[in-house]
């Protein structure tokens, strides 16, 4: 397939695709637009939970939109990385669509990027897409790449009712627990493996909300012990959710949970996720026009639930706590805050962040500070530093070495 | 231009004998498109000093009510013809006829009062005569004056009309009321007979016409909407002075004397008292009439009444453009962004606006959808393209920067006149050309609280009430920032700037705003003021 390409082969036929899609489209397109980005960037570790040290690399993120007429539009954005230790040259398609507008209905069919959820970063019903948590980039967004899908919206006043089909499924790339073997069993590509996701949303008024759900695999694997080492699997969930926003006075309000069904409704397989309920509480303002603060309260629940750390054997509890600590359900009850503070100087060329996750249950925390500077309208750097502190037991503690500072020079045109 | 002589086809002719100059006006009042029209006439006869006698153009119509010669085809002495045409020969006609319409409205009345002097015989009946008429035409120039409607060639020729009604009426009332005196009925009783006869008349008469009038209101054309619903005022002032101020006035005259039947007359000679008691209410009349047009004709407009001018000037029911910031800090270093703008007014006057940033890269696609609620909080969203998500934000304080710029989402807005106290601080020009200086406090609870400035000096153009200048004072009274427009253009004949500079003198930090294919009025959908558009590319 195109755009699960992995091979040179692959990749040579997805060019041709994507050459013979889009080279028509310079003649016959109305509106052609065509620009990206290019970065260079320093790391002092990688995100791979591995010993290498120093990583210098550069990026480039071409965007090519060509609209034929005001009801169709195709988009392409490309991604390549350079990385010294030099390992080749990683590319994929981050994203590529064609949009068609009719009177209420949209269709967008293609590679896309689909994030739903209205709460800040930690989003329960944001499982349509992989997050790849190995990638070297500064900002989070840039983490996540487009699954194929067909998606429909209709619309009508405020309200929009979207349906999405996936046919094939991406995990999350996650560093892999170390000092074992590990083997991926990813659900095959058949008709019957496809995803299915609806969401009606409403946008106006003085109330944003939505109510969605999703049939297809949990992009976070669960961990199962074999003869060799462990085994990640993806297990088909079916996840209803929903969403708020409103704004009182000066303050943001938002909020967002889902119920996750998984294949161990009743909690007896060790090896597998549990159902849970998952929610965050947020609120946000932003003070002196330049101080933007924002703080949200998160909540997992696993239901029937069963401590890991009692089995009795123990590489079957190791398993079980590893995958339990990296899917948040070591405990009955895991709760958690977040912390943003962003300040804007200098007519916004200037902005210092401040991100931080602080799990209370384990207490293990992530903090990130970030300055960015933009030195022209083309040109910007940002200075920056995840850490991650925690013990062995809890997620953040589990990733201790990925704590990395980092540099980034990005030109946009 | 290629270099070939082709090129100038339009400009010369073959034998380069005559040429082509044109200019475009960049100004829709009339006071300055003929102050520029004198310049150019100064300029073309110092270049080409004229001969004596002024050759006439076919299409000619000479406005005679200016001190200057306006001929619109003129020889110099050296045999060099000067035509002027297009926009000039309009500004000529308009001219002509608006500033010729009060001479020509005087002229009129006094022409219907020697008619009726002389139909009368009677010097009373013919002052009594022009009362309905002189009514009418002063409420409808008042209406027009506090409506911001201007004379115009439409306009103008309600006043015409209204003298013709109006003295058909009073002729209606007049006569049959001096039958039914002549008849023998007292006062009372005559004036009881003729409202019930020539009155009732006068109503349907006046119905009549309204009705046949107020069907131009439905017209899309301005002018012709003002023309039917002002004339159908005038129709109702007419018949008011006619029914209402002609009786009363009877009743200050002895009304026999206005007989035409000897012995009434003698009956009705007038006494020593009612001849002094007749002629103070004739003096007063006339001086009442020379006050009230001299008054119309030349008061200044308030503060308040230029600032709703202005108001009128600067909305529109839509506009779309594409607009340049630039951020220049005090070394002149500059920062650009670049946005899509959109712009309109939802049924209860709501302003809503969509804006999509196109440069620089890296905020490219980022929309920010404002739908406006008066009287409470705004609705906001921003469409952010790296996460594709709409996130709906709390509503920007007013007094926050515009996108980091100098403008506050205060400066942004249509500020509403009720909330604000203006005074008129006199006159003042502004790179050459005359203003209004107006200045403005807040006086709402609710502004106060809201401004970030104790108060604003605002400089608006006279004639077409276009503002140049604000200066901003913060709350401590020291001098803020300044605001300059320039570069006025009209679009669908409502003058725009096409750029605007608020400089920050504290910060020395200042910002202009540089206007590109802005369109006004061109219908856009409400769907456009949505989330589906907001995250469309």
């Amino acid at each position: 397939m195109l755009l699960f390409a992995r091979s040179k082969k692959a990749w040579l036929v997805a060019w041709s695709l994507l050459f013979y899609l889009f080279a028509p489209g310079f003649i016959f397109a109305q509106d052609f637009s065509f620009n990206g980005t290019l970065r260079g960037y320093y790391f002092s570790s990688t995100r791979d939970l591995d010993e290498e040290t120093d990583i210098f690399g550069a990026s480039f993120q071409p965007r090519a939109t060509l609209k034929f007429a005001p009801y169709l539009t195709l988009y392409a954005e490309m991604r390549f990385i350079a990385e010294k230790p030099w390992n080749g040259i990683y590319s994929s398609l981050r994203e590529g669509y064609g949009d068609f507008y009719l009177n209420s209905l949209d269709f967008r069919i293609g590679k896309q990027i689909i994030q739903w959820g209205r709460a800040d970063g930690i989003n329960p019903t944001d499982n349509l897409m992989p997050w790849n948590n190995t990638l070297l980039f500064s900002e989070d967004s840039e983490l996540r790449s487009g699954v194929i899908a067909v998606k429909a919206n209709y619309y009508y006043k405020s309200m929009t009712l979207t349906g999405i089909w996936i046919p094939f499924f991406e995990p999350n790339r996650f560093p892999p627990p170390s000092n074992y073997h590990v083997r991926e069993e990813t659900p095959s590509e058949t008709l019957g493996n496809s995803q299915y996701a609806l969401k009606i949303d409403s946008t106006g008024g003085k109330l944003d909300w939505s109510l969605s759900y999703f049939d297809g695999f949990d992009p976070a694997p669960d961990l199962a012990l074999s003869t060799t080492g462990i085994i990640l699997r993806y297990p088909r969930i079916r996840v209803i959710g929903g969403d708020f926003a409103a704004t009182i006075g000066k303050f943001g309000i938002r909020g967002e949970a889902a119920y996750f069904f998984t294949e161990d409704m009743d909690g007896d397989n060790p090896e597998k996720k549990n159902p849970y309920l998952f929610y965050v509480l947020g609120v946000d303002r932003t003070l002196w026009e330049y101080l933007y603060l924002n703080l949200q309260f998160i909540e997992r629940v696993v239901i029937n639930y069963k401590n890991p750390l009692e089995i009795q054997n123990p590489y079957l509890r190791d398993v079980a706590v590893k995958g339990a600590v990296i899917n948040n359900q070591l405990d009955r009850i895991t709760n958690a805050i977040s912390l943003k503070i962003g300040y804007k100087m200098f007519h916004e060329i200037l902005n210092l962040e401040l991100s931080g996750i602080y799990n209370i249950t384990r207490r293990d925390y992530l903090i990130r500070p970030k300055i960015s500077y933009a030195f022209t309208d083309h040109l910007s750097g940002i200075l920056g530093a995840d850490i991650y502190q925690g013990k062995d037991d809890s997620l953040f503690g589990l990733l201790e070495d990925n704590t990395t500072l980092f540099a980034e020079i990005k030109y946009g045109f | 231009m290629s270099g070939n002589p082709g090129d100038f086809d339009n400009l010369v002719d073959y034998e380069y004998r005559r040429a082509k100059v044109m200019i475009n006006l960049t100004t829709f009042d009339q006071e300055r498109q003929r102050e520029i029209f004198d310049e150019i006439q100064d300029y073309t006869e110092r270049l080409f000093p004229k001969d004596v006698n002024p050759v006439r153009s076919s299409l000619h119509r000479e406005p005679s009510t200016t001190n200057k010669d306006t001929s619109l085809t003129k020889e110099s002495s050296n045999g060099v013809k000067i035509a002027y045409d297009g926009v000039i020969r309009w500004i000529a006609e308009t001219n002509y006829v608006v500033k010729g319409k009060i001479q020509n409205i005087i002229s009129s009345i006094l022409i219907v009062f020697l008619f009726c002097v002389i139909v009368y015989r009677s010097f009373r009946l013919g002052i009594l005569s022009i009362v309905p008429l002189t009514v009418a035409t002063l409420l409808t120039f008042g209406v027009m004056g506090f409506l911001g409607i201007r004379l115009n060639m439409a306009t103008a020729i309600i006043t015409s009309i209204a003298v013709g009604v109006g003295v058909d009426f009073a002729i209606h009332y007049i006569t049959h009321f001096r039958e039914e005196i002549e008849r023998g009925l007292s006062y009372r009783d005559a004036t009881m007979a003729t409202m019930t006869s020539s009155g009732k008349a006068i109503i349907f008469d006046m119905l009549s016409n309204v009705l046949g009038f107020i069907v131009f209101i439905s017209s899309d054309f301005v002018p012709i909407r003002d023309f039917g619903w002002l004339i159908s005022l005038t129709m109702v002032t007419v018949s008011i002075g006619t029914l209402l101020i002609l009786p009363v006035l009877f009743g200050f005259v002895n009304v026999k004397s206005l007989t035409r039947n000897l012995k009434l007359q003698r009956e009705g000679i007038m006494t020593h008292h009612s001849r002094i008691r007749w002629a103070v209410v004739s003096i007063g009349l006339i001086l009442w009439l020379l006050f009230t047009f001299g008054s119309a004709f030349s008061q200044e407009l308030t503060a308040r009444q230029i600032m709703e001018r202005n108001d009128d000037v600067q909305i529109s029911k839509d506009s779309t453009s594409k607009i340049t910031m630039k951020l220049i800090n005090e070394k002149g270093q500059e920062r650009v962004r670049k946005i899509a703008y959109f712009e309109k007014r939802d049924k209860d006057d709501n302003r809503n606006t969509l804006v999509k940033f196109q440069f620089p890269a890296d905020v490219k696609g980022t929309g920010l959808l404002t739908l406006e609620h008066k009287g409470s909080e705004d609705d906001q969203w921003l469409y952010l393209p790296a996460l594709r998500k709409t996130r709906r934000i709390s509503a920007s304080d007013k007094g926050d920067s515009f996108m980091g710029s100098d403008f506050t989402y205060e400066d942004m807005e249509q500020e509403d006149l009720d909330e604000f106290e203006y005074k008129l601080l006199g006159t003042e020009d502004i790179n050459g050309e005359p203003c209004y200086r107006i200045e403005g406090i807040a006086v709402s609870e609710s502004k106060k609280k809201e401004t970030s400035y104790s108060r604003r000096e605002i400089w608006v153009r006279k004639g077409d009430f276009v503002l140049l200048k604000i200066n901003y004072y913060d709350k401590k009274g020291n001098f803020l920032k300044t605001l300059t427009v320039a570069d006025i253009k009209v679009i669908n004949g409502k003058p725009r700037a096409h750029k605007i500079v608020m400089e920050n003198l504290q910060r020395r930090h200042k910002t202009e705003l540089i206007y590109e294919e802005i369109k006004l009025d061109q219908g856009i959908s409400d769907n456009l003021f949505t989330e589906r558009q907001l995250a469309r590319d």
